[in-house]
């Protein structure tokens, strides 16, 4: 029973931010020729940098520092003057934040494809 | 219910950081701008992320789509366009002046057009001060674009006109009256015909020279036709007034005019070009005029103004031409 509420949880997830998950699908898949495939991994990689452009700049430049930069946790805490307790709590806010904007931007590219 | 929750973390993080793995880091503005370029930003990421929120909160289908939509439109408000058709090309350049700038829709980096003649729906074309620009769209329709114009090509049938004037003759098209143009005032559409349609300082205008225009403002179409100018300012009044379809007011599509191919073509061919380009009737003073107006043939390219045009290629001849308001009379130099 509490695997099935986990398991129901997860799909609930992925259904909150299909754009994001259809991203990551669109750079997993082989290179295609069909340009409308082409298109969708252009504008997912692009769109990353615009919704980093659209947070709050202290959000954005958590989120690039560590997954772009690949910066620690504590030297994210350094750079901002945080705890890394701070420094932590503000990433998750951060990805959340990110994961909201993402998917509203992604959302007419990959709404095109399922249509 | 903890575990549940370290699941959905790790999954979430999971697809986050594969997502980063295809970013690079973003380009930096000049630290005097980027105070001013994130304020507004963030301003907008306020307006997204509430509008997110509601539409969780509603939690229907109906409402989750009317949401989506208005996320839409003030992406598209403020934002490179993303297009919901596939990415085509459009137009090609036919021809440019001054300094043009090709910002990114969905196919590159902004660049200076001159790198590409090609044009992808989706981009945005900007024209500096002094400059101008001169498309063929894919179905043969001219279209050109005056100095401080700002629109973006949003699909193969419609352009939206943000700031500036542009100018559309379908007289070469193949197909008419698919292309429509978004303005603040509403869309504006044609029939087969010249026009010119403008946004300015919240004021949208529509002036034809040939053929006939409907404006659509949510639903209320107005018809114009030659000689008419519609005007709508911002609280949404219309005034009609008439205009010329000659002189200063099209004097910026003239001089953008695409190149008179006159290779075995006739004067009587090339009098018709000044006529369509300056929005002059040409006349001919004499049968005779016309007669040797059509027997004479010219060669090579002719690549100018259209009025400056005529002076030139006349002295060649044995015709001379006198331009009085919307009327070139055109004689034998001899007389009659």
């Amino acid at each position: 029973m509490r695997r099935n509420a986990r398991y129901r949880e997860h799909i609930v997830l992925t259904e909150d931010y299909p754009e994001i998950q259809a991203a990551v699908d669109s750079f997993l898949a082989p290179e295609a020729d069909d340009p409308g495939r082409h298109y969708q991994k252009y504008e997912a990689s692009r769109l990353i940098q615009v919704a980093l452009d659209k947070l709050p700049p202290k959000y954005g430049d958590a989120l690039e520092w560590k997954y772009i930069e690949g910066y620690s946790v504590k030297e994210i805490a350094l750079k901002m003057d945080l705890s890394p307790e701070a420094a932590q709590s503000l990433l998750a806010r951060a990805k959340r934040a990110f994961q909201e904007i993402y998917s509203t931007l992604a959302r007419p590219v990959f709404e095109e494809a399922r249509s | 219910m903890k575990g549940t929750q370290s699941h959905k973390d790790h999954s979430d993080k999971d697809r986050v950081a594969e997502l980063f793995q295809h970013a690079s880091a973003r380009e930096r503005p000049p630290a005097a701008d980027e105070l001013a370029i994130r304020k507004a930003l963030h301003a907008e990421w306020s307006g997204m992320t509430k509008q997110r929120r509601r539409r969780k909160a509603l939690f229907t289908l109906a409402a989750a789509a009317s949401v989506v939509l208005a996320v839409m439109v003030g992406v598209n408000l403020t934002r490179s366009p993303q297009p919901l058709e596939p990415v085509t090309q459009v137009a090609v350049v036919e021809k440019q002046r001054g300094s043009i700038r090709v910002l990114p829709g969905v196919s590159g980096n902004t660049q200076n057009q001159g790198e590409s003649s090609a044009l992808m729906s989706g981009q945005q074309l900007v024209t500096g001060k002094n400059s101008g620009l001169a498309l063929r769209w894919f179905n043969g329709e001219s279209i050109r674009l005056d100095e401080s114009t700002e629109l973006r090509l949003s699909s193969a049938s419609e352009i939206h006109l943000l700031a500036g004037q542009i100018y559309l003759d379908t007289d070469e098209a193949d197909t008419v009256g698919q292309l429509q143009i978004t303005t603040p005032a509403g869309l504006v559409r044609h029939i087969g015909t010249r026009y010119m349609t403008a946004v300015s300082g919240g004021v949208t205008s529509v002036s034809v020279r040939e053929g006939q225009v409907l404006l659509d403002m949510e639903g209320m179409e107005t018809l114009a036709e030659r000689g008419d100018q519609l005007k709508v300012d911002p609280a949404g009044t219309l005034a009609r007034q008439t205009i010329p379809t000659y002189g200063d007011l099209w004097q910026w599509t003239e001089e953008l005019a695409p190149a008179f191919s006159s290779d075995g073509r006739s004067m009587v061919d090339f009098l018709d070009w000044v006529g369509h380009e300056s929005g002059r009737l040409v006349e001919f003073a004499s049968p005779a005029a016309q007669k040797l107006a059509g027997e004479t043939l010219l060669r090579g390219k002719v690549d100018m103004d259209p009025m400056q045009a005529l002076t030139v290629v006349l002295q060649t001849s044995d015709l001379m031409s006198e331009t009085s308001a919307g009327t070139i009379v055109v004689r034998l130099r001899s007389g009659g």
